[in-house]
């Protein structure tokens, strides 16, 4: 993968970041090995990304065998690696955001947490959702497949990620990058809050369900 | 009158005990969803509250969070958080949403657990035993369930009775969306009413599906659907409440969007 670096996009002068998570409570070494493919690597120094940072889990001790130092050197991005933060990821998912003047838009490549997906599609980042294919229950996979359905997100597989003609991850790759106006989250739910909801349930406003009452019997007095 | 048998009388007691059991559920399911007043208190309640929140692992915590993010702590100034033994993460957890519900009324001051602030009231957090430990066996999980479900309903027996908004009366509102916990606190709070500790119009419980649910219910979920018990059972995908109403005849679950944000 050292091969024909001059061939590549120019090391862009702005941080561009990408961040890599495999969550907190499964283990999900698939997409540790997926990431670390020959196609997706090339795929992420040909987007440009000049930092790239892995939420390795588990796997932790797998990135280092999969990614030694001395390869690591060779790649056109710093690469930063952790097993958790235990604060949480924002301050690493801010850190992929576009902000005029200092950073390009990055991207995100999350497994399927609802956690993580939220706290993504509220900072606007480009997001890519990898299910993991080894969790019985898999709703998981439900919930990618809507997001990228209904535009807030994008679908990444990691069922051929390895290969390295026609990627699944490296196309999901391409497809978030190439998203000009990703739909931004939080314009369209503005519905009747839990809030509303507790105070409809002890009395402190009138719901709906009870104006049909008030109706209904006004009806039938008439 | 006088040779009425022993078991004459037994019979008959439990009889009578049985029928107005039968009657008792039957008033309490017709007032499930349905807005059943306390008979003291003028409409609309202007009061303080008392509500319970079921707070689960990681995920449902975190979404428990956004849910609750418009909770006014002025109106309901008794705020009691459940959680199950071992989870010892969620009570920083509640201290987060408190943070998150008192900022706009505490000057950055969040009260800490069992203080009473004067405009935001009081929190607290209760623990209740897991129902179901991982890798437990059948029978010993029907019993730890069965301890759970005692322990709930003791949970919220003690939280009535140091409750701020009035001495020994239960909560008004419980919120839960979707740990195991959940199905163990609602069904706690339907039998306290059943045998008539509480009475119908307290307790009334709000389940919400969780965010990531987009075609099929939870396991908690699925429970309390069929089981009935919940006043108000939202989900927050359309597909989700699609699949479940069919043809709508009759709305078991509601549907307005996401309530995450």
């Amino acid at each position: 993968m050292s091969g024909n670096k001059e061939e590549r996009a120019e090391k862009p002068k702005s941080r561009k970041q990408c961040l890599i998570t495999v969550g907190a409570t499964a283990t999900f070494e698939q997409l540790i090995r997926a990431t670390l493919s020959v196609s997706v690597v090339e795929k992420l120094m040909e987007k440009g990304f000049s930092h790239v940072s892995y939420q390795c889990g588990d796997s932790f001790a797998l990135f280092n065998e999969l990614l030694p130092e001395e390869r690591e050197k060779q790649l056109l991005f710093k690469v930063e690696k952790f097993a958790f933060k235990p604060k949480g990821l924002g301050e690493e998912i801010r850190k992929c955001k576009k902000v005029d003047g200092q950073s390009e838009e990055g991207l995100v490549i999350s497994h399927a947490g609802a956690g993580t997906i939220l706290d993504v599609m509220r900072m606007g980042v480009p997001l890519i959702v990898v299910p993991n294919p080894s969790l019985l229950d898999n709703h998981q996979s439900e919930l990618a497949e809507e997001l990228e359905r209904q535009g807030y997100a994008t679908q990444g597989g990691i069922k051929y990620a390895l290969l390295t003609v026609k990627s699944d991850l490296a196309d999901a790759i391409d497809i978030a990058c190439a998203m000009a106006k990703k739909k931004t989250w939080g314009q369209e739910n503005k519905v009747k809050g839990v809030a509303t909801m507790m105070d409809e349930a002890v009395g402190a406003v009138h719901s709906p369900r009870e104006e049909e009452d008030l109706s209904l019997r006004l009806d039938g007095t008439r | 009158m006088a040779n009425l048998s022993a078991l004459q009388v037994i019979s008959t007691g439990i009889a009578i005990v049985f029928v107005s059991g039968c009657v008792r559920l039957f008033w309490l399911f017709l007032s499930i969803s349905r807005p059943v007043r306390d008979p003291r208190i003028k409409y609309p309640k202007t009061g303080p509250s008392h509500m319970v929140v079921v707070l689960g692992s990681g995920g449902h915590t975190a979404e428990m969070m956004s849910l609750l993010r418009d909770v006014d702590p002025t109106k309901y100034i008794h705020r009691t958080y459940i959680i199950s033994s071992g989870d010892g993460f969620s009570s920083d957890r509640a201290f987060d949403i408190e943070t998150k519900i008192q900022s706009r009324h505490n000057h950055g001051n969040v009260s800490s657990v069992g203080e009473v602030y004067p405009a935001t009231g009081k929190w607290e957090v209760k623990i209740v035993p897991r129902a179901r430990k991982i890798h437990q066996s059948r029978w010993t999980t029907a019993l730890s369930s069965l301890w759970c479900l005692i322990s709930c309903m003791a949970t919220l027996r003690t939280s009535s009775i140091t409750s701020i908004v009035s001495p020994f009366d239960y909560p008004d509102v419980i919120i839960a969306n979707g740990p195991a916990t959940a199905v163990m606190v609602v069904l706690a709070s339907f039998l306290l009413k059943l045998f008539g500790f509480a009475p119908i119009y307290k307790m009334k419980t709000i389940y919400v599906e969780s965010w990531a649910r987009v075609k099929t219910l939870s396991l908690s979920g699925k429970v309390l659907l069929w089981l009935r018990i919940c006043d108000k059972f939202v989900v927050q995908w359309e597909e989700l409440a699609k699949n479940i109403n069919q043809d709508g005849t009759r709305r078991k679950v509601e549907w307005s969007g996401f309530l995450v944000e």
